[in-house]
């Protein structure tokens, strides 16, 4: 344990003067920011759509807000995840990191782990913005902070799939684009995907889609599916990683 | 400058870059295919044009976010081999102008994004081909409005080229690029669009079907002097930038 916790120091160590803060700081800022303006400007006229007429002001706050969070948070995990990688071959130092002696588990580990608490991060950092948002609204309703709170863990779990999968690509790609490209294809999909629920399921980079707690959506893909995938591909990476060729 | 323009093709020749710029698109164009045949009848139902179909669920998602998430990668990528091991340092050390090479990695830098485009276009050909459209081929549509998009992005292009060259980190035009493209489809709704860039590729894809989108000629000629002005900035900026 203390070696994968002086590995996961380190990797912050890494990220200390990288864009990388900036991103997971600006990032949920600006989509708060984005909200704000949108229901400061549109509340009567929103809360007037026949649509919407259920809702409460925070879970039409969510709402809006979800439509483009649930593409932004999944693109810059996806810049985050390589960002994190590619460190490592930028300075050429995979070969230097693992010949040393230390556990290839735990190096894994510590950049999944990195990138994770980044994405935790900008997700509670993002659910406090939506909460101040709300009471500069004036909403009439008290902060539902039950539902917030719902939704960030939703969210962290839906997310988890799609770290999983990039932090796998990341690591096994020697080229940091290709795994971007890929994550950028499947995220600007995941719409496409989150149309059939069971073909949904399968695509990590569509759960994030279906964490917006709401009874017309099913949250159990995030839940469930968001985790099992996001578990089940940081194994595969693992695997993966412990045969990695070193030149 | 035809020995820089070898290397410079030499260093993209493993990067799989051209995989990208043309399995993406082709991918899109997939999905908007099923995407089309799965609710044939409720886009086509009311005597539509498939191509026009075709072309609309091709290009929704492509335009708003794939496009300049690619756009961002491709502008990482060709200044990665410098940024990553210090190369900029070797490479200004020979006898080669320092404008000249500004110059050549972004034309190929923006011919792989045209490389983008095209397959864009052929694959939206090929898929309509074989869905069976029976109508007469909208050129304006299938080659034009694509094109349009192209010379569109060409600031976003320049911008990000500027700052991939600029910053060795690739989160900066990276986080830049994704940062503003997400909020496009917001601000393309409002009267400041024109000051963002970022709204111009989603006028000129999508103005012909949503009016809202339509901004007739505005954007090609705010595309263009933004896009030159970006790109004088950076070669004067990379002509008179110290290399350390």
């Amino acid at each position: 344990m203390p070696e994968y916790c002086r590995l996961l120091k380190g990797e912050f160590l890494k990220q200390k003067k990288s864009f990388i803060w900036p991103v997971v700081i600006f990032t949920p800022l600006v989509d708060a920011l984005l909200t704000f303006v949108n229901l400061f400007l549109r509340y009567d006229y929103l809360k007037g759509l026949e649509a919407n007429q259920d809702l409460s002001s925070w879970q039409l706050l969510l709402t809006q807000h979800h439509f483009i969070w649930a593409f932004l948070l999944p693109l810059v995990a996806t810049i985050i995840t390589s960002h994190v990688h590619y460190l490592e071959y930028k300075s050429n130092s995979w070969k230097q990191t693992l010949v040393l002696p230390v556990s290839r588990i735990k190096v894994y580990l510590a950049k999944w782990s990195t990138v994770f608490i980044l994405n935790i991060l900008m997700i509670l950092q993002n659910s406090i913005y939506l909460l101040i948002a709300g009471k500069i609204l004036g909403f009439p309703e008290i902060p539902d902070i039950h539902l917030i709170t719902i939704y960030s863990v939703y969210q962290i779990l839906a997310i988890t799939g799609l770290i999983g999968i990039q932090c796998f690509l990341s690591a096994n790609l020697y080229n940091a684009n290709l795994a971007l490209a890929i994550g950028f294809v499947g995220v600007a999909s995941s719409l496409f995907f989150a149309q059939s629920e069971q073909l949904a399921k399968f695509i990590p980079y569509a759960h994030i889609i279906f964490a917006l707690p709401d009874p017309t959506i099913n949250n159990t893909i995030a839940l469930y599916y968001g985790l099992t995938f996001g578990l089940i591909f940081l194994a595969v990476g693992l695997l993966f990683f412990q045969s990695k060729e070193i030149y | 400058m035809k020995d820089i323009i070898a290397v410079e093709l030499l260093k993209l020749k493993n990067s799989k870059i051209l995989w990208i710029v043309i399995l993406a698109p082709a991918f899109m164009v997939l999905q908007g295919v099923i995407n089309l045949m799965r609710y044939y009848d409720l886009f086509t139902g009311q005597g539509q044009n498939l191509w026009e179909q075709l072309y609309t669920q091709s290009m929704i998602f492509y335009v708003m976010i794939l496009f300049p998430a690619l756009i961002s990668v491709v502008m990482t990528l060709v200044a990665r081999i410098e940024n990553s091991h210090r190369g900029w340092k070797q490479y200004l050390s020979l006898p080669v102008k320092k404008g000249t090479v500004y110059v050549i990695k972004s034309v190929i830098a923006f011919g792989l994004v045209f490389i983008n485009i095209l397959t864009l276009i052929i694959a939206m050909l090929i898929a309509g081909i074989l869905i069976g459209a029976q109508e007469s081929l909208p050129y304006l549509s299938l080659i034009g409005r694509p094109l349009a998009t192209y010379i569109a992005a060409l600031p976003i292009m320049a911008i990000l080229y500027v700052l991939s060259i600029r910053y060795s980190q690739m989160t900066v035009p990276l986080g830049i690029g994704i940062g503003l493209a997400l909020p496009a489809m917001l601000v393309a709704n409002t009267k400041y669009w024109l000051i963002y860039p970022w709204t111009y590729p989603i006028m000129a894809a999508l103005g012909e079907n949503m009016e809202i989108f339509n901004k007739g000629h505005l954007v090609f000629l705010a595309s263009i002097i933004l896009s030159a002005a970006v790109l004088m900035y950076g070669v004067r900026n990379f002509n008179k930038r110290d290399i350390v």
